[in-house]
């Protein structure tokens, strides 16, 4: 399906590098006969297709390559001609000339193979619809399998955040370096609120942009699982005209993901070893030691009583001792690194290729099975697949099935930050519960329970996954102008997730007997289908005009359901098998869920370009889904752009600095439909299982649906500038845009009075102005000596706000209040600002916070109604610096992210500096809970005194402007090309890469990462050869 | 080239196809929830959701428990509520204060949920015109929108004004009578009560065929099939229901003569809520109806009532926490008459000698279990028909023997024709309701400010100004 359009696509440049033609003049016969051969690199191809076609008529000719790779068209009428030669596996390539009476015409044409490097002129849409990158107005950005594994070997989200400025990974600072969390992602910012209470279980996030693996939308797990060696290119669509054919689907952007063609040709396989070593980055951990923890607690007045009471004070004092003991004994437990090894994964991929002309086949396969950062976590995945193709004159069928899957288990030695906060003057002990137990009875003394006791029961946490998945896709060439091309792709997939925990377990404690332990069990299953239909149109007319239309139409279905249920009390040692199980959870009713959603859409896609300097795209779609109102199932879509190939005009033909120049602009609608179903209909529940009565059972509305509900729809409005100068040495782009989503959909709490909560509600509105860059220069680049060294800079940048709000989201603000987040939603500002209330810092005289009330007071009393914007977490600039040193068969890359002006609300500082209360002086704190904070009347700190255990509220005192400098990637390699040693074992060639990512991580702030899970630092090896 | 237009005709044509049954294919049916269509386009489905309103009013949020054996009445200063008890700021008027301010919003929000419960019946049951008969269709219809106006009636009377004058224009509340998402008004006392007055109008005559006028009540016996139309007709708004509530919203008006009226037309047939027998009241150990559930126009079956006794009433409940009366108040209440059925039946030291002091029993289990009013608390009952239409009367007389005909069902001699009606229908409403929920807003009709403590043995001045709670308020 790609084929047709990638042959028009071959850029000239890359034809005149490859092309060698001569012209010959023999008398010969009347009629003119053309006579060529076709050849690879190293040898005569044979099979090949040759199109011969007269430009002024448009009579075509076809013939074939013969064993010698030659191939002649014996009768030509005289004209100009143009010759497309075609084989599978390589670039196909055109050459043009003009056939003479009387005069013989040869050609010699070379092939190169299509997937040794990425053909980077062809904009891959996913949809079947390719487009010379030359004739589009979208902005987009493509990057090559290779490119991707020379910044990593982990997976390829890794890699595109520090190959692409606007793909952006968003911190979690909770889930750290966990392998079975997923990555959150957007691109160019957010088109929606975020919201719990519009997704379903099914929905993913509302803000992540739409994956399309080989034609088909897939889940962003599925990505991260990708083995990476399959991968063959990874196309970014960024804006309207670019992603208007994704629809309602399409307003975060979309990552079009192809994997690698079968070849035809020998039996031919590849074999590829990525190991990695991850090890917890725990430079970021501030934590007392056991004698600087035991001296805050005295000053912090954990062994002092307020009250008159002289048992008390006698438990308090021995308690000290104890612990003081402790610390004269020397015990000064390092807790950190308990839950801690270094861990690993190692991927086995391999690939085998090959088949004659008409039947192609590959097949790949791949293993890998790793452990975390943290004890007993660790992902293991495989793969699957077989890839068929068949061709025969105008029909190409392929089909590739693939079976995949994953298992998953969670540390059982749960949250890193129990041993962050676990006390470093209690002896490091496997054996007991507690580390201590109060010895008075008037309940003063805390229970410190021992994090490890729990590691060390049996448990289980684990998730097991397999999916199978067939696509297959037809072409039909109806003409030389017109083709068809129907896809199928179907998927069925079960997840199945068990949790136990033993009745030993610190959960527990207080739970009687009969009901210690639990099991739980969730099974979802899911199958969905997908089918498109495309018709596509492609003619030049006269030799200057050319029209590509395409018109596609999709259908799709996913089904998803779930099953749990859960299971309580297990004799002590028992191994989880719920065969042991004394009965259900207590009043525990199992739960199910089932969802279909689907979805049509119909497409029309037109492109014009006159004589390749001016373009014109247009896109229009319509999308109907189940998840909009049940009144507007249907929903508009679409894309105008205009571009201008300033390079191809004749004044800027002159300037040999200039390479390529291109102006591009578009605008247009497109939607996002990552919400849950059926938000548009009036959903009932039945009563709960107690309530009835003597007519029976009753329904209740659970929620009112939104009948007149509207698709969100973003509007975007992209520029772009493109330019190639000083011989391909200095290249790069400049992408301005603005985003527009309005109306949003937003869950609103109306007055009570109405009854509606949570009702989905067509408002207000998100802006992102924002822009985008990467420029990249080579100070050496001569590719006759093989050297070329490069430098590149990539940034972003952007700012939100929100409008049209009102007061209609007081209450969505108020839950914001009242859980303490930093969010709000109010017209005018940034989805991305913190909101606190204003500190003017702590009082020198009382070591009191003194905040700054709205009308610019000076008060010590908190009052949410003084809660202002006081920051924002968007940098002024993010971006990766690198550089990338190639010399033969040696690389050399290096990758360092760069993060300037952002905002931060330091957690550690709130935390674990303040905000101790009385029961947490028993945990661990940071350092600068000791040394920062006031202690006597004149200190000058930053932080409130520190026998002050009241609450403090979020103020502006714990945001800190960030500046951050982070090492993403370092790559040292050497191919091993055609060396002989290589063709004795049989080799091609050969590949060793040595990685480090995330080894180091610089930032003015100190604040803890990685709360649940650490962060790790990355250091890999990847070996790959070809056969 | 003519194959190539025969591809694309082909083509075209499955693809209009196609897009025909596109409409169909996009209608889809969740099978894990239970959707509008689904439920209007079957009886039983009918069935099911009408009687989903009457379980939202039997929640112990409303009717279960909030609006008759708790706050409410703690309002009324019933019990002897100490400093530590969940009630206190109740029982204080403190209405501001968490957790008084969660209780009175949750009231709030779930009265108006269950409005919106009854509004979306009332617009489906017109939508899918048909799935029932037409006499079905408009009794249903009569007591839904009878339902919607008795909880905005109980709004009113907790959270709106006092209604001082006969046509109080003080603002109230907002008035629901459809499913939407945009806010109502808040109206004037007047034009609200106008409403109810409407609404209540409207489902009378929609009940104009209800069963209940011919075969009366109809409490099925024990094992016999419950018809979902006929049987139990004393559990929902029926027809008799909705003229006893409008002589209950006329009086609150002040409109005398017609509240007068209309509780004549329920006392008319009163041989259809016959009154409690002394057996029942006096000798009955076992099984007493003690809520009098024969005389009842109006209750609701709360299936947690038992577990709600057990929290609130029972004995064991520590002192701290056990809603009672303090002795004394108690036996000025019911004049220490152990004659009195309401007295003797439902209040005893316990047997088991955990309470030194009387115990409310009315809403304690019996031992068998399959007695049909087992789970009931009354919404409305005959002997307020007398109550009404006693204060309506315009001649005193009159009053004093409609009250007498309650006493001698009561087991109380009659009162002396000279007796003051609005005295002695004080001390009814204060013996007759207990545990009810009307004794507070007799109080506030009658605007009377100054009520015995609860808690002590002086006198306090009650708040009849209940704020609107804040997830209301902080939009308007």
């Amino acid at each position: 399906m790609i084929k047709i359009f990638t042959k028009r696509s071959v850029p000239k440049r890359t034809l005149l590098l490859l092309l060698c033609l001569y012209l010959g003049v023999k008398a010969y016969a009347q009629t003119p006969a053309v006579k060529g051969v076709v050849k690879d690199a190293k040898e005569t191809i044979v099979g090949a297709t040759i199109i011969a076609q007269n430009v002024q008529t448009g009579v075509r000719t076809t013939t074939s390559s013969d064993k010698n790779g030659v191939f002649t068209f014996v009768r030509l009428a005289a004209g100009p001609y143009r010759f497309t030669i075609n084989f599978i596996g390589y670039e196909s390539n055109i050459v043009t000339g003009i056939v003479k009476d009387g005069g013989t015409f040869s050609l010699s044409v070379v092939l190169k193979e299509s997937s040794t490097s990425l053909d980077k002129e062809v904009v891959v849409t996913g949809t079947g619809i390719n487009r010379r990158k030359d004739s589009f107005t979208g902005t987009t950005a493509v990057f090559s399998g290779e490119e991707l594994k020379t910044i990593g070997n982990n997976n390829i989200i890794q890699s595109l955040r520090t190959l692409d400025p606007s793909f952006l990974q968003i911190e979690n600072n909770l889930a750290g370096s966990n392998p079975n969390v997923l990555p959150v992602i957007e691109v160019r910012g957010k088109s929606s609120i975020p919201s719990s209470t519009l997704k379903d279980q099914f929905g993913s996030d509302p803000n992540q942009p739409l994956f399309v693996l080989d034609g088909f939308p897939t889940t962003l797990q599925t990505i991260v699982d990708l083995d990476m060696n399959r991968v063959a290119s990874v196309t970014i669509l960024k804006d309207a005209a670019s992603t208007a054919l994704y629809g309602s689907q399409a307003s975060n952007g979309v990552v079009v993901i192809e994997t690698i063609k079968p070849k035809p040709g020998e039996l031919r396989f590849s074999y590829t070893q990525d190991f990695r070593l991850e090890m917890a980055d725990l430079s970021a951990y501030n934590m007392m030691n056991a004698t600087e923890k035991l001296e805050f607690e005295r000053l912090s007045g954990r062994y002092v009583t307020s009250e008159a009471n002289p048992v008390q004070n006698v438990y308090l004092d021995s308690l000290y001792n104890a612990h003081l003991g402790n610390v004269r004994k020397g015990i000064n437990t390092y807790w950190l690194n308990v839950p801690l090894q270094t861990g690993y994964s190692t991927n086995n991929s391999i690939n085998a290729s090959g088949g004659d002309n008409a039947f192609i086949y590959n097949v790949g396969m791949n293993y890998r099975t790793g452990q975390g950062a943290m004890i007993g976590s660790g992902r293991d995945t495989y793969s699957g697949s077989i890839n068929l193709n068949y061709r025969k004159q105008k029909i190409n069928v392929n089909n590739i099935t693939y079976i995949r899957g994953y298992s998953s288990q969670n540390s059982q030695y749960g949250s890193f930050s129990n041993f962050v906060n676990a006390n470093p003057y209690f002896r490091k002990d496997s054996e007991s519960l507690y580390l201590e137990r109060p010895r008075t009875t008037s309940g003063s003394g805390f229970n410190v329970i021992n994090p490890i006791y729990d590691a060390l029961q049996p448990q289980y946490d684990q998730t097991k996954n397999s999916e199978f998945q067939n696509n297959l896709n037809a072409i039909y060439d109806i003409s030389s102008a017109f083709r068809i091309n129907g896809a199928l792709q179907i998927t069925k997939g079960t997840t199945t997730t068990k949790v136990y925990k033993s009745p030993e377990m610190s959960d527990f404690i207080n739970t009687p007997t009969l009901r210690k332990g639990t099991y739980s069990d969730n099974r979802a299953e899911n199958f969905s289908y997908q089918a498109n239909l495309t018709l596509s149109y492609n003619k030049m007319f006269g030799q200057k005009n050319s029209i590509t239309a395409n018109w596609r139409s999709t259908v799709q279905q996913n089904k998803n359901s779930s099953y749990s249920s859960k299971a309580e009390g297990f004799p002590a040692g028992s191994l989880g098998n719920p065969r042991f199980a004394y009965a259900y959870a207590l009043d525990g009713a199992p739960s199910a869920t089932s969802g279909i959603y689907r979805s049509l859409s119909s497409a029309v896609a037109l492109n014009y370009s006159y004589a390749n300097k001016y373009l014109a795209d247009f896109v229009f779609r319509l999308d109907g889904s189940t998840a909009y109102g049940s009144n507007k199932q249907y929903s508009p879509y679409y894309s105008f752009g205009l571009g201008w190939n300033i390079h191809n005009e004749d004044f800027a033909k002159q300037a040999s600095w200039l390479n390529s120049l291109r102006l591009t602009a578009n605008i247009g609608i497109t939607g996002n439909q990552n919400f849950g179903n059926l938000s548009s209909v009036s959903i009932y529940n039945y009563n709960s299982n107690t309530q009835y009565n003597s007519f029976g059972q009753g329904l209740s509305l659970l929620t009112l649906g939104n009948p007149n509900l509207e698709p969100q729809k973003t509007r975007q409005i992209s520029t772009s500038i493109e330019f190639v100068l000083l011989k391909n040495r200095l290249s790069g782009y400049i992408n301005a845009y603005n985003k527009r989503t309005n109306p949003l959909i937003v869950p609103v709490d109306l007055p009570s009075s109405t009854g509606v909560f949570a009702f989905p509600y067509n408002i207000g509105s998100l802006t992102y102005n924002g822009i985008e860059t990467r420029i990249s220069y080579s100070p050496v680049y001569d590719l006759a000596k093989g050297i070329v060294w490069s430098v590149s800079l990539t940034g972003s940048t952007y700012r939100s706000k929100y409008g049209g709000f009102g007061n209609t989201l007081n209450t969505l603000n108020k839950q914001q209040e009242n859980s303490k987040t930093l969010l709000r939603y109010i017209d005018g500002n940034s989805a991305e600002a913190i909101w606190a209330i204003k500190s003017m810092g702590i009082d020198p005289a009382t070591g009191r916070e003194v905040f700054l009330t709205k009308d610019g007071q000076y008060t010590f009393d908190y009052n949410t109604g003084n809660i202002v914007n006081v920051g924002n977490t968007v940098p002024v600039a993010e971006g990766v610096i690198s550089t990338n040193l190639r010399y033969k068969g040696f690389n050399f890359g290096l990758g360092l992210r760069y993060r300037v002006g952002g905002d931060i609300f330091n957690n550690a500082l709130y935390n674990k500096v303040e905000n101790i209360s009385s029961t947490s002086i028993a945990n661990n704190q940071d350092r600068r809970a000791l040394y920062d904070r006031w202690k006597n009347p004149g200190d000058v700190s930053q932080f409130k005194g520190i026998s002050l255990t009241s609450t403090t509220p979020i103020s502006s005192r714990f945001v800190q402007k960030e500046n951050t400098l982070s090492s993403e990637t370092l790559s040292v390699g050497y191919t091993f090309d055609g060396k002989q040693w290589l063709r004795a074992v049989g080799m091609r060639t050969l590949n060793a890469t040595l990685f480090g990512n995330d080894f180091l991580y610089l930032s003015t702030v100190r604040r803890e990462r990685g709360i649940d899970y650490p962060y790790a630092r990355t250091f890999a090896f990847s070996l790959r050869a070809s056969f | 080239m003519k194959r190539t237009y025969f591809t694309l005709l082909i083509t075209t044509a499955l693809a209009i196809l196609t897009l025909g049954s596109c409409k169909k294919f996009l209608n889809v049916t969740p099978e894990d929830k239970v959707i509008e269509t689904q439920i209007f386009s079957t009886k039983i489905g009918v069935q099911t959701a009408l009687n989903g309103l009457y379980l939202s009013l039997a929640t112990n949020q409303l009717y279960g428990d909030n609006l008759t054996l708790s706050t409410v009445e703690v309002l009324a200063q019933r019990y002897n509520i100490p400093s530590t008890h969940d009630l206190y700021k109740i029982a204080t008027y403190a209405y501001t204060d968490a957790p008084a301010s969660t209780r009175l919003e949750t009231i709030w929000t779930n009265a108006y949920g269950t409005i919106l419960n009854v509004n979306s019946f009332l617009e489906n049951i017109e939508k899918y015109k048909g799935t029932v008969d037409e006499q079905t269709e408009s009794v249903f219809k009569g007591e839904a929108i009878a339902m919607r106006a008795f909880l905005h009636f109980d709004l009113l009377r907790l959270y709106g004004p006092r209604y001082s004058t006969a046509d109080s224009t003080k603002q109230s509340l907002p008035y629901y009578a459809a499913t939407k998402s945009s806010i109502n008004p808040l109206l004037p006392a007047n034009e609200f009560i106008v409403n109810i007055i409407n609404d209540l109008n409207t489902a009378a005559n929609l009940l104009q065929n209800d069963p209940v006028i011919t075969t009366g009540v109809s409490t099925p016996r024990v094992n016999e099939t419950v018809d979902f139309f006929k049987s139990n007709r004393n559990f929902r708004f029926n027809y008799y229901a909705v003229k006893g509530l409008l002589a209950r919203v006329y009086l609150y008006r002040g409109d005398k003569v017609s509240a007068l009226k209309n509780a004549k037309e329920v006392i008319a047939v009163a041989n259809k809520f016959p009154w409690t027998t002394s057996t029942n009241a006096l000798s009955e150990k076992q099984n007493p109806d003690r809520v009098f559930s024969t005389e009842m126009l109006l209750g609701v079956s709360n299936t947690q009532l038992y577990s709600r006794y057990t929290a609130l009433f029972d004995p064991s409940v520590t002192d701290g926490t056990i809603l009672a009366p303090l002795p004394a108040r108690l036996n000025t209440v019911f004049e220490t008459n152990e004659n009195d059925y309401r007295f003797n039946l439902n209040w005893q030291i316990p047997s088991t000698g955990v309470k030194s002091y009387r115990t409310f029993y009315k809403y304690a289990d019996i031992v068998d279990k399959t007695k049909l009013f087992r789970f009931t608390i009354p919404l409305l009952k005959i002997s307020e028909m007398y109550y009404i239409a006693a204060e309506s009367e315009p001649l005193s007389a009159d009053g004093i023997a409609l009250i007498n005909i309650v006493r001698a069902n009561r087991g109380l001699l009659p009162l002396a024709t000279t007796a003051v009606v609005n005295t002695e229908l004080q001390k009814e409403y204060q013996k007759e309701f207990f545990g009810e929920g009307q004794l507070f807003y007799y109080y506030k009709r009658r605007n009377i400010t100054s009520i015995g403590n609860g808690s002590g043995t002086s006198s306090i001045t009650v708040n009849y100004a209940v704020p609107m709670p804040l997830s209301e308020s902080q939009y308007r």
